[in-house]
């Protein structure tokens, strides 16, 4: 048995225990959310470590629901970070020439003609959708970005029923309103 | 009109949409606020807020969304972690945050009480310190006083009420001007008690104002007894004299005693 404090504090066994039963299960939580895998230990190991700095907060005999919410707490506040960065990212100028050697090959260019076209397109898919009720814009918005229903359920506070019919009006809606098959 | 939209058409207005929400409703809403979004603690309005914000920064609404993994898993699942990979995870960890683990073990509920019962040490120490050289001060400062010679109080000789002659007699008065007041009780006829006993009684209220230890009888027949002019208020006073034998005691003497205070200049 590796304790975790050569002192033998009154926690440390406890701890331990709770290490090796929950740390596998952490860890894929960090992997569900498409974490890669160094980064999924790195944040398990933050948990832990906010975790060990709790033990004496966990008020019964089952840890998890602490745990849970310590690794909840951990990735929202990774991917906000993330957000905000990216919100407050520097500018760079289209003439860096660092930017040179990363840039992607552009891909084959549109000529006038088919780029009035698809901005038309765009242009009227975007009237579409902003035309639909919020509730139904706000569903198949998470829907564009594969959020499964369950996820929208738990993201918007209602009930699956309620997101598999906002996401069928709203696929009717647009449909009338564009002529297709969205 | 029948119009045919391609994968990019909706990735472009997808995002789009993203950053022109990202633009006017501002910043991700913080973990607290998504924390009371999921115990519904928020009001109506925050609530509607946090939705917005989810539906902007679709990153953090999956993060918020995607629920725990089963804890049933098996060697083969996805991301399955080896019995050998959490132990070595656990042992970078311990090598990690020792110094936390450290920390912790002096900040868990046992390291908080030991931390207040030392400061509370060192403060006990320090007045006790301070306590002790006042102390100290004072002691040097009396036994100074003690070793030099000094002037004794006015005296006050004291006579046996009904023993001054004439029963008429005026009982003793005293007019305190010092800090304190020498009185000399003379004990007048038998004086063949082992020990004895004065005690100072208050004449209106009868309440006793002091009392002594046994006090062997001395040549004179007399007891000086200094008594702290603050201690006496204007009044009558009785000065009673026990002589004690064995445990039984005897009332050998009172002396009256009428106390005035000095007038004004």
């Amino acid at each position: 048995m590796v304790m975790i404090v050569d002192g033998g504090g009154p926690h440390d066994e406890r701890f331990e225990a709770i290490y090796r039963k929950c740390y596998g299960r952490v860890y894929r939580y960090f992997r569900t959310n498409r974490i890669a895998d160094d980064e999924a230990h790195d944040l398990s190991q933050d948990t832990f470590k906010r975790l060990y700095e709790r033990m004496d907060q966990i008020r019964n005999d089952d840890p998890w629901p602490f745990l849970a919410t310590i690794a909840k707490t951990v990735l929202l506040n990774r991917v906000r970070a993330r957000q905000t960065q990216k919100r407050s990212a520097t500018m760079v100028e289209i003439d860096d020439p660092e930017l040179s050697f990363a840039e992607p090959a552009a891909p084959a260019e549109l000529d006038y003609a088919d780029r009035q076209v698809e901005k038309s397109r765009r242009w009227r898919l975007r009237a579409a959708m902003e035309s639909l009720p919020r509730g139904q814009r706000d569903c198949l918005r998470l829907r564009m970005q594969d959020l499964t229903y369950d996820e929208i359920t738990t993201t918007l506070g209602i009930s699956l029923d309620a997101v598999k019919s906002r996401l069928r009006d709203a696929t009717r809606s647009l449909r009338e309103q564009l002529g297709e098959e969205p | 009109m029948k119009t045919t939209m391609n994968r990019s058409d909706w990735d472009a207005v997808r995002d789009a949409m993203i950053a022109d929400d990202q633009a006017s409703l501002g910043e991700p809403p913080s973990v607290d606020e998504l924390l009371a979004y999921e115990r519904g603690q928020l009001s109506k309005e925050d609530a509607e807020r946090v939705q917005q914000l989810l539906v902007a920064y679709p990153e953090l609404a999956r993060a918020y969304a995607t629920p725990f993994p089963s804890d049933d898993t098996h060697p083969g699942d996805a991301d399955y972690l080896a019995g050998d990979v959490i132990d070595r995870q656990l042992i970078a960890f311990r090598a990690d945050n020792r110094s936390v683990a450290a920390n912790v073990a002096g900040g868990g509920t046992n390291g908080r009480v030991l931390q207040f019962w030392l400061r509370a040490s060192a403060s006990i120490a320090a007045i006790a310190a301070t306590v002790a050289i006042v102390f100290g001060a004072i002691l040097w400062h009396t036994r100074t006083e003690l070793l030099r010679p000094h002037v004794l109080p006015e005296a006050a000789i004291l006579t046996p009420d009904g023993r001054r002659g004439i029963a008429e007699q005026p009982q003793a008065t005293i007019t305190p001007t010092g800090d304190s007041l020498l009185l000399v009780v003379s004990l007048i006829g038998p004086t063949d008690y082992e020990t004895y006993r004065l005690e100072l009684v208050s004449g209106e209220s009868h309440q006793r104002v002091w009392s002594s230890e046994p006090l062997r009888a001395t040549s004179s027949n007399s007891f000086n007894v200094e008594v702290p002019s603050r201690a006496l208020t204007a009044g009558t006073y009785q000065m009673i004299a026990y002589g004690l034998r064995g445990n039984a005691q005897e009332q050998v003497a009172t002396y009256t005693i009428d106390v005035r205070r000095p007038s004004a200049p």
